[in-house]
């Protein structure tokens, strides 16, 4: 009697497992500020609900389950500054709560004056730190530099997100490295690229000679070598 | 019960297996949505790339032809525009960058050439014959470009066009290149290679990307030398001492020594120098330790810069802004003759603002543009000048200076500097024809201000 007991017992065990397998297959991921309405549930609801709490819109439980009581505040959160009182916490409600926003002073938000252009930076952070995170520091100005030099050629694309993203380009976009958060050495070295530091006199290839490339690249005029890389023209 | 003991096993195993082949079915459907997906959007960049490069050769074509201003203008600036657009459906082809490098150089030329006509036609600029002559060689271009486009769509448009823009045929693109498209257009962009290059005033023109630097005077050096200069460069007036432990060459338009150099006690270089072969020009300096905080102001940090330029014998250079980040400070320095504030003869310095070191330094583009100008004294009075500056503004400074345009070209220029709403902008009107030759706002970013 034990023995079929526990051979039930493994059975169930894995169909479970078996199944929680593929239901975590279609289970879709998330963004960090979803749209939510009456029965989300989650982390983000529990933010929602932490943060009406803390502003006296909502008394119940935060349990990270949106029900009545949840819906009720969200209204009178969103009626109290003038959005749509629908229940729903969309971008504006989300940006209402504080999620996701500038800090903007008292004043009225004028165009062109927040302009920080700190995004092109952590752009070409990204792709330098994918491509040369173990080169020395004047490595890692160095294809900064070249990626900008690009952006300047008639030979490739006019911006920096068209240089970066054309298909092919750089190995570690193409494979996803790059989307890791760069080190504050590889932000420098972007940061001085931007300014103006060239240690490869403009260049607009770099390769390491011992990976494969395409022949055609060994053609172009090489200018110097730093590290792994070597920069041709 | 005991005789039958491998139903239970059996029908998990079958369950298993079912949960698996559920799993991989789905899987193997939702990736070929994404192949399909991704031809989708490459048969759309490709149909409407073919679509503008014929447009731009029906417009340059009318553009020859036309014979008034107005039209040509509105017909040069459409021409830009179908070449933009041209050149973002390119990108977005997966091919790897270089193979279409002289297709894009086509289009951006063409683009850039169109809009400096379309501008001068809008000043009411005649027609020159060498202009008419570029633009029938473009033409030609185009139309080859037009013709071999539309055969290689015609040839797959049985089916789809294949891309092979998946990771195993990227790898074997670089080796054999098997998709058919893209050999094709590799074969037009060799092709391609025949036709002339184009010399306009534009920034994108040829003799743009081979220019030689004005102000490299003097004798070849050697290495020994060059250490020599590398070293005192980085210690004058800091009391370190720096060794050079490496050196290697920069094979570039200024051709270079690069010096590793050590200060006293470390255990690896700290800092790289640039010094060129021909007169030992100080090029580039960069140390590559890093800062951590802010402790100095930015007044200081402009006046660490100042004295760092002033020790190297290196005069005449005025400090015009400096770029707060990442606990440095970066001073830029422009050439002053006569009063006139010359702009492309630019040198940056970087402060660290943790104790005042300077841990950067950037003269190429001196090198590069340094001249004694010729003609520092302006054609129009600046009450004329005023004239022409929007009454709105309020003008806060105002001096002369030298700006260069895009095709690098020089001009003389009154600067006005001055707010609107709020808003500060720099304008500057063209001291030999008093008309507005260009505008910059002054945004205020949280590492200093920034014009655009």
């Amino acid at each position: 009697m034990v023995i079929v007991r526990t051979k039930w017992i493994m059975a169930i065990a894995i169909t479970v497992i078996v199944l929680g397998g593929f239901l975590a297959y279609s289970h879709k991921l998330f963004a960090q500020t979803p749209t939510l309405y009456w029965g989300s549930s989650g982390s983000s609801v529990t933010q929602v609900q932490n943060r009406l709490k803390s502003w006296g819109y909502y008394n119940g439980p935060v349990d990270g389950s949106y029900g009545a009581g949840t819906f009720n505040a969200v209204k009178s959160f969103q009626a109290k500054n003038g959005l749509a009182a629908d229940g729903v916490v969309g971008p504006s409600t989300w940006q209402a709560m504080g999620f996701n926003t500038r800090a903007t002073t008292g004043a009225a938000y004028t165009p062109s004056r927040g302009v920080s252009g700190r995004d092109d930076v952590m752009l070409l952070a990204r792709v330098t730190g994918g491509e040369a995170e173990n080169e020395p520091y004047e490595g890692k100005v160095a294809v900064a530099a070249v990626i900008l030099n690009r952006v300047e050629s008639d030979k490739f694309p006019n911006s920096l997100a068209g240089v970066i993203y054309q298909p092919h380009a750089f190995e570690s976009i193409t494979n996803g490295v790059a989307n890791r958060a760069p080190s504050a050495d590889t932000i420098r070295a972007a940061q001085d690229a931007m300014n103006g530091w060239d240690p490869t006199q403009g260049c607009l290839f770099f390769w390491n000679p011992s990976k494969p490339v395409s022949k055609w690249i060994w053609s172009r005029a090489i200018i110097t070598r730093i590290g792994a890389h070597v920069f041709a023209r | 019960m005991s005789r039958r003991w491998w139903i239970i096993p059996a029908l998990v195993a079958l369950l298993a297996a079912v949960g698996f082949a559920y799993w991989g079915y789905g899987l193997n459907r939702d990736r070929d949505q994404l192949v399909t997906l991704m031809n989708n959007r490459n048969q759309k960049s490709y149909f409407e790339l073919v679509s503008s490069v014929q447009n731009m050769e029906v417009m340059l074509s009318k553009g020859i032809v036309s014979n008034s201003p107005g039209q040509r203008m509105l017909i040069f600036a459409d021409i830009w525009q179908q070449a933009s657009q041209a050149q973002n459906d390119l990108n977005q082809i997966p091919m790897s960058g270089a193979s279409m490098n002289r297709t894009t150089k086509f289009l951006t030329q063409t683009g850039d050439y169109a809009w400096s006509l379309a501008r001068k036609y809008a000043r009411g600029d005649s027609v020159k014959p060498s202009e008419i002559r570029e633009l029938n060689a473009l033409h030609t271009e185009a139309g080859y470009l037009a013709v071999e486009l539309q055969r290689l769509a015609d040839l797959r448009n049985i089916g789809r066009l294949s891309w092979g823009e998946l990771r195993r045929a990227a790898d074997r693109e670089l080796a054999d290149q098997s998709s058919p498209t893209l050999l094709g257009m590799q074969k037009i962009d060799k092709n391609m290679e025949d036709f002339p290059s184009l010399i306009y005033d534009g920034p994108f023109s040829d003799h743009i990307m081979t220019r030689i630097p004005k102000a490299l005077t003097g004798s070849l050096i050697n290495d020994a030398q060059a250490s020599g200069i590398a070293e005192r460069f980085v210690e004058a007036g800091t009391g370190d001492n720096y060794r050079v432990v490496k050196t290697e060459g920069v094979n570039g338009i200024i051709p270079a020594f690069r010096l590793h150099l050590q200060p006293q006690g470390a255990k690896t270089p700290a800092v790289i120098a640039d010094i060129s072969k021909t007169g030992g020009h100080p090029l580039m300096m960069l140390s590559t330790r890093p800062v951590n905080r802010t402790s100095i102001n930015k007044d200081r940090a402009v006046s660490i810069a100042s004295d760092f330029l002033a020790n190297r014998g290196i005069r005449n250079m005025k400090p015009t802004y400096m770029v707060e980040q990442n606990n440095t400070g970066v001073v830029i320095f422009e050439y002053v003759q006569d009063g006139v504030l010359v702009y492309p003869d630019l040198m940056k310095v970087k402060v660290a603002l943790d104790n005042g070191d300077v841990v950067g330094f950037e003269g190429t583009g001196f090198i590069m543009n340094h001249s004694v100008r010729e003609n520092t004294k302006p054609a129009v009075s600046e009450k004329e000048a005023l004239r022409a500056v929007n009454p709105q503004l309020k003008i806060k400074s105002r001096r002369l200076a030298i700006i260069p345009m895009e095709n690098l070209k020089e001009v003389l220029a009154y600067e006005f500097k001055g707010d609107l709403n709020g808003d500060i902008f720099i304008v500057y009107i063209n001291a030999k024809t008093g008309k507005e030759e260009r505008i910059l706002k002054v945004i205020e970013t949280r590492g200093g201000a920034v014009t655009m």
